[in-house]
């Protein structure tokens, strides 16, 4: 190996460390995007502390918005999965009630689609 | 008609068909994670590279990703954008590399730049056209860390390859 070899691979391994805190010390989210199957998607902000009654296709769901995170507290639903989901605060994370056709995601950057299929 | 070839042409066919045999062998491995694989073709473009110059290596490594995803009917899907993305990324890193001065990197030095930007550049092309979802954010680190990994790898490979093709028969 050359000593040019020895520069990249050290800078190499030295900037994994930095990457693993980058990427996954997410950033937290300002805003709260409320899906359900009608209507437009209603986003707010995570601020100040409050209670949603939010309407799905079963009844109710009960969304709380604390401190800049948010949950599901209750759900028209039976299986409950999205109240386990619990708090959720990064930008880019998601809880759904898909029973009840409510979801809620943490805004941040850029987040059009979550994905594209062909 | 007569198709009038160089000697470089059939070296370039030669080392282009022992890529893609490499390449069409990987795929049969099982995957940890999407987008993460040993690469060993990527040997064969390293040695390219050091032996006969970085033209004919984007050649061999071109003609690998079209051949190669012809053979395994990923030609245009997804699979495929991504490895041409990854490719034309180290390529172009490589071209960068082989400039500089002195003597410069050898096979290991690379086979690593050349990973984490293939990486890098698949990467890029996922998020840009499939995944544009913040979340994908967060594989990078294993993903260049795989890189990192199966680029040392390769290019270990790579050049004991070189001492192996350079040595002179007893």
């Amino acid at each position: 190996m050359t000593r040019a070899d020895w520069v990249l691979l050290l800078a190499l391994l030295a900037g994994l460390p930095w990457l693993y805190v980058h990427f996954w010390n997410s950033a937290p989210g300002q805003q709260l995007a409320i899906l359900t199957a009608e209507g437009p998607p209603r986003i707010l902000p995570l601020y100040p502390n409050r209670e949603l009654r939010i309407a799905g296709a079963l009844g109710d769901s009960l969304i709380r918005i604390e401190q800049g995170r948010a949950r599901f507290i209750a759900s028209a639903c039976s299986n409950k999965v999205c109240v386990q989901r619990g708090w959720i605060d990064a930008s880019g994370e998601t809880s759904a009630c898909l029973p009840n056709r409510v979801s809620i995601q943490v805004l941040g950057r850029d987040a059009r689609y979550d994905a594209v299929n062909f | 008609m007569q198709v009038q070839t160089t000697r470089e042409d059939h070296r370039i066919a030669w080392l282009a068909a022992l890529a893609i045999a490499i390449h069409v062998l990987e795929a049969a491995l099982p995957s940890p994670l999407p987008g993460v694989k040993p690469g060993l073709a990527n040997v064969i473009t390293i040695v390219v590279l050091v032996q006969f110059g970085w033209r004919v290596a984007a050649w061999v490594s071109l003609l690998r990703v079209l051949c190669g995803s012809l053979l395994l009917g990923t030609l245009v899907s997804p699979t495929f954008f991504l490895s041409l993305g990854g490719a034309l990324a180290s390529l172009a890193v490589l071209a960068l590399a082989a400039r500089l001065p002195g003597r410069g990197l050898g096979p290991v030095g690379y086979s690593l730049l050349a990973a984490q930007s293939h990486m890098l550049g698949q990467f890029l092309i996922a998020w840009q056209l499939f995944i544009p979802h913040p979340g994908l954010w967060t594989l990078l680190p294993l993903l260049l860390t795989a890189a990192l990994l199966f680029g040392l790898l390769s290019g270990i490979i790579a050049h004991m390859m070189l001492q192996g093709v350079t040595r002179e028969p007893a």
